[in-house]
């Protein structure tokens, strides 16, 4: 590329991105300091086999549940989209904050648990472009989108749209991203679809 | 009432036909129109044959004529191209040969109307020096029209057929020729003497209205891919990217008329010259999933040949397309 849009974009340290990581390991308060003492099991029921949470094994029909009914949800989301390349600069959308967890929207909530695999999902998820005249706004969205596409099951539908006042065209550039006929001839296009996988090269 | 899926192969009927045979003849390829810059979106004859309209993404409409010499002699001309589309045209399609069609005698009988990416319909005509014209664009849609029908069955009264446009917007709109059908012979009211003399293109009359006379009841939560309007019973079928298959069926005229007397006087009344067209429809019933958790790209009215039919070649089915990429046909019963 010849000369950037953006030379000069502000960019997030990986420790600064939102992450499940931190959700699993809520922070323990004083009051909770005690808990292994005050609670602990009387050293004769501490043996294998005894009580419950013991060294009880996972039951099977547990560990199932566990991955087959969870929704997929905004951080899972996220964790798709934000480690695609911008496509001028050497960093993630992520640490750009071209992509922000605040800003994807899932109906129905998956807070509601798993959806029937033919219930229809809408995954919204609002861009926004480094600066307001970043042409590169329509490709974003469509890695994004093409993303979104090729890993999620087929009853979601993914919009993606530029947050608003985020672009001076925003308008033209979600009409784009909607149009399932305009973003397939762009996959056709061969010159766009290199930039496409260059993007998409670092996701996991 | 509902449509069931009858299993994706009935789609297909001539396996088991014998008065109906099917014709084994190959198809050859002969020729190549060129000129599209871009992605071809739809192509139609128009109903005597002569014509070919096709539009692209280009923003263009084309129409080519028939100049071929006898019916082994294949060769087109293109007689317009028409750059008023401000995006992508989407579909074209052409008026029918009903009845009506030809009550305004200062164009050609042909109609194209062309649905766009710029969220509005056009309305194509042939003037008197036989140049393509554009006589209205339909406004009102929020979103890319993504087609349009013409017609549906013919109507008492020798009406000019309506229009049925389905848009991004998930709404579905009908359209009927407004002007009075006694100004059609003339420049309008009063105004003849002052016109004659003056060239075609400075006659007010080379521009119809059209009004936007119904929406259909909402059935879809995203856009609207395909719309079929039976010719037979008037229903109207509707899906797109929600999956869902939606179906509707316009009100009894005279029976809405009947009930709604004191209202309908009223409102002439108030509002004097308003279209007198508007009507009710009903939505029947809405299948989801009809391809599953996929889009539904299409959908289409079509007689049923199978064996299973009880009147066979008469009674209509379903047949829709999927990003599944399945066919998939379905009965519709419908109880009166």
């Amino acid at each position: 590329m010849a000369t950037l849009d953006n030379a000069n974009p502000t960019i997030l340290s990986a420790s600064q991105l939102p992450t499940r990581q931190a959700k699993l390991a809520p922070r323990k308060g004083p009051e909770s300091r005690y808990n292994d003492i005050v609670f602990a099991k009387p050293s004769y029921l501490a043996q294998p086999f005894c009580g419950q949470d013991a060294v009880a094994w996972p039951r099977t029909s547990d560990w199932h549940d566990e991955f087959a009914d969870e929704a997929i949800d905004e951080q899972e989301i996220y964790d798709l989209i934000s480690t695609i390349s911008d496509p001028e600069h050497p960093v993630s959308l992520g640490q750009l904050s071209v992509i922000n967890l605040c800003d994807i929207h899932i109906t129905p909530s998956p807070s509601l648990g798993a959806p029937e695999p033919n219930t229809i999902v809408q995954v919204r998820v609002e861009i926004t472009p480094t600066i307001t005249h970043c042409s590169l706004a329509t490709v974003i969205g469509l890695g994004v989108r093409v993303r979104l596409e090729k890993a999620l099951p087929p009853n979601y539908r993914v919009d993606v749209t530029c947050k608003e006042n985020s672009h001076n065209q925003d308008d033209q550039v979600n009409k784009q991203l909607g149009d399932k006929e305009r973003v397939a001839a762009a996959l056709e296009n061969d010159t766009l679809k290199g930039v496409l996988d260059k993007m998409l090269e670092t996701c996991a | 009432m509902s449509p069931t899926p009858r299993g994706t192969r009935a789609a297909l009927s001539d396996d088991d036909d014998d008065n109906n045979k099917p014709d084994d003849k190959d198809w050859e390829f002969t020729l190549v129109l060129e000129g599209h810059d871009s992605e071809i979106k739809s192509c139609t004859f128009s109903p005597s044959g002569s014509y070919l309209a096709t539009c692209s993404r280009d923003k263009s409409v084309w129409i080519w004529e028939d100049i071929g010499a006898s019916e082994a002699d294949d060769e087109w001309e293109t007689i317009a191209v028409l750059n008023e589309h401000e995006g992508d045209v989407k579909a074209v399609a052409w008026c029918p040969d009903v009845p009506g069609r030809n009550a305004r005698r200062r164009y050609g009988a042909d109609v194209l109307a062309s649905a766009s990416y710029d969220n509005t319909v056009r309305i194509w005509r042939e003037d008197g020096d036989a140049e393509w014209v554009c006589v209205a664009v339909l406004e009102g849609h929020e979103g890319t029209v993504w087609g349009l029908r013409v017609g549906g069955p013919a109507r008492a009264g020798e009406r000019f057929p309506r229009l049925m446009t389905f848009s991004a917007d998930g709404t579905i709109r009908v359209w009927t020729l407004t002007e009075d059908d006694t100004d059609a012979d003339e420049d309008g009211p009063g105004s003849k003497s002052s016109l004659g003399g003056i060239p075609n293109t400075m006659r007010r009359s080379l521009r119809e209205e059209w009004a936007c006379t119904a929406t259909l009841p909402k059935a879809h939560t995203r856009d609207i891919y395909s719309v079929a309007w039976s010719g037979e019973s008037g229903l109207v079928a509707s899906t797109g990217s929600d999956g869902t298959v939606a179906l509707y069926r316009e009100e009894d005229k005279k029976a809405a008329e009947a009930e709604d007397q004191p209202m309908a006087n009223t409102d002439d009344v108030a509002s004097g010259n308003q279209p007198q067209e508007s009507s009710k429809w009903n939505l029947l019933t809405t299948h989801a999933n009809a391809h599953g958790p996929y889009e539904v790209n299409h959908i289409t009215w079509c007689k049923r040949y199978d064996a299973g039919s009880e009147r066979r070649g008469e009674e209509e089915m379903l047949v829709t397309t999927g990003d599944d990429g399945l066919v998939r046909p379905w009965q519709v019963d419908v109880s009166t």
